[in-house]
């Protein structure tokens, strides 16, 4: 018998969201601090100058992060939208969001982020590794 | 928890009325129906969170920020319970 049991699988995970930019805008006017402080970190507020093309961005992109982990019960401010010195976004998980990423066995999460025409868009994917039981045959 | 105050469910009402987007006229859904179903969004139910928050002078703890907790209007309103028995 080969050894089935050691066999680790790669499962691609994607996930993907879209927010309005009025939307943002308007929660901004609204709530103002308690809403910008709720969702987003001070690196995501500095970041985007809280302009709401790119807060959108960044809400989409971590709310496309929680889908791909699956895991009802993690915040926004969970997982954070950071662009590197060149101005590339990725992520950042909080103890927690990295904690259920482990569970699942998934690494790096890449995220692209987009906004035109009213909607901003966000598509993270990440690949999940788990044992696979053993096969018979 | 099945009973509550008039106060909670109309203040509720009130802020899914003015931050809800929802596809379906308020008046139409029931305090049991499925708010994501009725085009509840992610973002919206954080602008519901902070209305309903305003409004009853209470703060919902971040354990019950889960898709759960804004699944219906009575989930909201047995959670506003939930947060003022919190403080």
């Amino acid at each position: 018998m080969d050894n089935d049991d050691d066999r680790v699988s790669c499962a691609p995970r994607i996930g993907c969201d879209l927010a309005e930019i009025e939307a943002v805008r308007e929660s901004v006017a609204v709530f103002g601090e308690r809403y910008l402080g709720r969702v987003y970190s001070m690196i995501e507020r500095s970041q985007t100058s809280e302009a709401p093309e790119r807060l959108a961005a960044r809400f989409a992109g971590k709310e496309a992060v929680l889908k791909l982990l699956g895991v009802d019960g993690l915040q926004p401010r969970q997982v954070e939208i950071v662009a590197d010195a060149s101005g590339v976004p990725g992520v950042r998980l909080s103890a927690a969001a990295q904690a259920s990423a482990r569970a699942q066995g998934i690494g790096d999460i890449a995220i692209s982020l987009s906004h035109e025409g009213g909607l901003a868009l966000a598509t993270a994917v990440a690949l999940a590794t788990r044992p696979l039981p053993g096969r018979t045959g | 928890m099945t009973d509550h105050a008039d106060g909670d469910l109309a203040a509720i009402r009130e802020a899914l009325e003015k931050f809800g987007r929802l596809n379906r006229p308020l008046p139409e859904i029931a305090d049991d129906d499925d708010l994501f179903a009725a085009g509840f969004t992610s973002h919206a139910t954080v602008n519901v969170m902070l209305a309903i928050e305003d409004a009853l002078a209470i703060e919902f703890p971040d354990e019950l920020l889960n898709r759960t907790t804004f699944a219906s209007i009575t989930a909201l309103a047995n959670a506003a319970a939930q947060s003022r028995g919190s403080r």
